[in-house]
């Protein structure tokens, strides 16, 4: 199966497919990479879902403009994509700053019922409030480092800083998150664990 | 081992984190659908158009695909001879080549000279080899 068959092929291999038309290509770069690029603008939204949605087409159009010029190793296409993401947040949180923490979004999950469902929303929801009460550039460090599992080395390069600067970034935030959220461990169900 | 502070409230925090992974919410099929029509269009709108292709291009593997994607096999076998070429002129250049080179990198030979006018001559004002027809 060749769409199959593409799903393997490397980030770069794909831009050169896309840049010759090859419509199979665009498909899997549509499946490999907005996923991954609307999540991590929801989370920098602080979960703002219809912003993060128009952030996430403008990411990936910005994708498509770039790919026939696209530098073959250059950089990591995630890298990138995540570069753009976070002017475009910034950009619109200078715009309109305040979310205001009512309107945090929760997961889209709609059928609640089970206990620990809901502790699961409360917990999103005042992790995302923590979040969203720190400096910017200490919650981008912390999301990229802990939701979106990227390694100090590539979030250096996501923030163009240094590494250690992404230490000292994660480890303010975590600590700012920790007095935070730690205290309301049992208010929010995590018990003794 | 009893665990730090710092151990526990990494514990802690981690706990939340991982509840917010489990809860990543998908992209709408909205969205989906948007990202892959602007990828169309903007294939579309690309300035080159897709190569020329013979026979079912999905059947070829991925190395296939993007060779074709660079202009097929005939682009290939071009810049693999022009490679060749230019391997070849570099161990083993063409005798007046090397001459050339010689004069051009030892600065024996700093310009050409072109008589546009040949036949005359000019008796007054500029005078030896200087200046006129110097490119």
């Amino acid at each position: 199966m060749p769409f199959d068959a593409l799903g393997e092929a490397s980030d770069d291999a794909l831009l050169i497919l896309f840049a010759g038309g090859d419509a199979d290509a665009a498909r899997v770069l549509t499946q490999r990479f907005t996923p991954r690029v609307f999540a991590h603008a929801l989370r920098l939204l602080g979960g703002d879902r219809a912003e993060a949605e128009d952030i996430a087409q403008e990411a990936m159009l910005r994708l498509w403009r770039v790919a026939p010029h696209w530098r073959q190793g250059e950089a990591r296409v995630t890298t990138w994509l995540y570069r753009v993401v976070a002017n475009l947040c910034t950009d619109r949180l200078r715009k309109a700053r305040a979310v205001a923490l009512d309107d945090v979004a929760e997961p889209p999950d709609d059928t609640p019922g089970a206990l620990s469902e809901i502790e699961d929303r409360q917990r999103v929801v005042a992790l995302n409030a923590a979040l969203d009460s720190l400096p910017d550039r200490q919650r981008q460090a912390v999301i990229l480092r802990h939701m979106e599992g990227l390694g100090n080395p590539e979030i250096a390069e996501v923030m163009d800083i240094s590494t250690e600067a992404v230490e000292s970034l994660t480890a303010r935030g975590k600590r700012a998150l920790s007095a935070t959220l730690v205290g309301r461990r049992e208010e929010l169900g995590f018990g003794d664990d | 081992m009893a665990m730090t502070e710092q151990q526990h409230e990494d514990t802690g925090l981690e706990a939340y984190f991982e509840t917010a992974r489990k809860h990543t919410p998908p992209p709408s099929d909205v969205l989906m659908a948007r990202v892959l029509d602007d990828a169309l269009a903007a294939q579309t709108r690309s300035a080159a158009p897709a190569p020329e292709r013979v026979g079912p291009v999905h059947d070829g593997s991925v190395f296939a695909r993007v060779m074709a994607a660079l202009g097929g096999w005939p682009a290939g076998a071009s810049l693999a001879a022009s490679a060749l070429a230019g391997a070849w002129l570099g161990a083993y250049p063409p005798a007046a080549l090397s001459i050339l080179s010689a004069e051009v990198l030892t600065g024996a030979r700093q310009s050409y000279v072109v008589d546009l006018v040949p036949g005359f001559e000019i008796g007054e004002g500029l005078t030896g080899e200087e200046g006129l027809n110097d490119v």
